[in-house]
């Protein structure tokens, strides 16, 4: 018996508003278990990778440590949703949150799989490829620079501070256990994190999805016949349209016959790093004030690289 | 006092809900059957860990959000709504010159088959027409697949489905435009339909002249991937 038999088989709403739950949900199956992996992996560092070995794996100097973390999706290539929880993990382990944000940022990107579907979907244009790869480098690097001197108090969030210091407390805990207990504690540290997490998720895919069917696409699309205005168009069509980085370049694809590439570059570079669902999830752990800077800077620089190529390209 | 872990039955609720749409085959109207395997993987592995982490007493104080109060619903809906594919309104609202392939088209390739163009569905269709094709490999063709019908803002009736990249948000309509005012008059919008016709060229565009139209059910499986 499935859960078909206790739902009824027709519930006949309003296209807009089907289409709405149908987009919400549409984000929020394909997310969650991208969300799921990250916690996994985060509750695994949180219990098996001691802060002494982390510190001791990362360069000492704040550059190298930073041009460490930002390629370090090569060996986790796990998508940004479920770089989120990930990493809270390494926070709570003691790393810095700018030092984590060159990771965040940089790692949907520099990872085998968007690199891979990235030049599939392009084969083409080798320099979209390149530029992309290059352009996380440097924005994931340049944000942790512009925010190293920023007290860590005021780019996380009271609550998230207090996680970090429950998590420490248990770790003492974990120590003597067994494994049935040690299997208890995991399960109540991912429990513990996917509640954290997951209102958030909810909430990001159903602005997502309530914008899709609120702004027709045309009216974004209808901007691509200006260079500038382009690029704009494309970086607001990355913000509301959410899509996972690992296939992002094969709708960027369908849109490559109706705007310029410096447009498509724009897209590929803004949508992993920042996007409604993204902004949703790091506002679990970051402060406002320093989302709305980071999503600034970040717009910014996506702008400047689409620009540039442009130019160049 | 399990009410007081609402946030975890919640997420109990979703797992059982994406397994459910995995056993009746529906979780491929949400995201690309590539991720079926991992998703569910997923949420099997999450749901026992929520199961695992449940505790007959917790003494968490109840302070709940308005967020919780959303997920919630959201799960009640999740639950409650049968699975739907998207409709006519999302296709008129994407309609786009959509391009399907970076590759330009060998045009002797074409040449060898292009007698015979009757295998070709709206996939093969949709992203030859994207390709800017000469006129000579398109004009006079038959065609023959099946779509839904939507329109335009200018009344103009199209004949689509949708392709989906990663997961229904990006859902984009593959279409081919149809004419001969006898039969697009009678098609209904959103309803699914199998057309024969050939294709002629009007005003830049390609489009085919209706000979046959006929009704059918929503397929099993209405997007391509």
């Amino acid at each position: 018996m499935t859960l078909a038999s206790f739902v009824p088989e027709s519930i006949n709403l309003p296209n807009v508003l089907q289409d709405t739950i149908t987009l919400s949900l549409g984000v929020f199956y394909e997310a969650l278990p991208f969300v799921i992996l990250g916690i996994i992996l985060s509750v695994l560092v949180q219990i098996y990778l001691p802060a002494s070995v982390l510190f001791k794996i990362l360069p000492k100097n704040s550059f190298k440590k930073r041009a460490t973390l930002s390629v370090s999706g090569f060996l986790m290539p796990v998508c940004e949703c479920g770089n989120v929880p990930l990493a809270r993990g390494l926070m709570s382990k003691g790393l810095r949150p700018q030092d984590v944000l060159t990771f965040l940022l940089a790692a949907p990107i520099i990872n085998p799989v968007t690199m891979l579907t990235t030049s599939q979907a392009f084969p083409n244009h080798p320099a979209i490829l390149i530029t992309r790869v290059l352009a996380a480098f440097f924005i994931a690097n340049f944000v942790g620079w512009l925010f190293s001197n920023i007290h860590k108090k005021d780019l996380v969030t009271e609550s998230f501070e207090k996680h970090c210091s429950d998590i420490s407390h248990l770790e003492v805990a974990k120590k003597t256990s067994k494994p049935l207990v040690q299997l208890k504690d995991f399960s109540q540290r991912f429990a513990g994190e996917l509640e954290n997490l997951l209102p958030a998720l909810v909430t990001g895919s159903l602005i997502a999805g309530l914008i899709q069917t609120a702004i027709p696409r045309t009216w974004i699309l209808s901007l691509s016949s200006e260079p500038v205005l382009a690029i704009f168009a494309m970086i607001v069509l990355a913000f509301v349209v959410a899509v996972c980085a690992s296939v992002d370049a094969f709708f960027a694809l369908s849109l490559s016959g109706i705007f310029p590439i410096s447009a498509i570059i724009a897209f590929l570079v803004f949508g992993p790093m920042i996007d409604i669902k993204m902004l949703s999830l790091l506002r679990t752990t970051f402060k406002p004030k320093a989302l709305a800077t980071l999503t600034l800077v970040i717009f910014m620089c996506s702008f400047a690289i689409g620009l540039g190529a442009h130019y160049v390209l | 006092m399990y009410y007081r872990q609402i946030g975890k039955l919640s997420a109990g609720l979703f797992c059982l809900v994406i397994l459910n749409l995995f056993i009746t085959g529906q979780l491929t109207l949400y995201i690309h059957p590539r991720y079926v395997l991992f998703t569910v993987s997923m949420v099997t592995a999450a749901f026992i860990f929520l199961i695992i982490s449940l505790r007959k007493y917790d003494n968490k104080k109840l302070r709940y959000k308005l967020t919780d109060l959303i997920v919630v619903i959201m799960a009640l809906v999740a639950l409650i709504l049968p699975a739907s594919t998207l409709s006519y309104q999302t296709a008129t609202n994407r309609l786009q010159s959509t391009k399907l392939s970076e590759s330009t088209p060998d045009i002797s390739s074409y040449d060898s088959f292009s007698q015979d163009f009757t295998h070709f569905d709206i996939v093969d269709w949709a992203t030859l027409l994207s390709s800017q094709p000469p006129d000579n490999l398109v004009v006079g063709k038959n065609a023959k697949f099946y779509g839904f019908i939507f329109s335009d803002g200018d009344a103009n009736k199209y004949i689509a489905r949708f392709k989906l990249s990663c997961c229904a948000v990006d859902a984009t309509p593959l279409t081919v435009r149809l004419t001969n005012n006898d039969l697009t008059n009678t098609l209904d919008i959103g309803a699914w339909y199998e057309v024969e016709g050939k294709f002629i060229k009007e005003n830049n565009q390609f489009l085919i002249n209706l000979n046959t139209v006929k009704r059918i059910d929503e397929p099993e499986e209405p997007y391509v991937y």
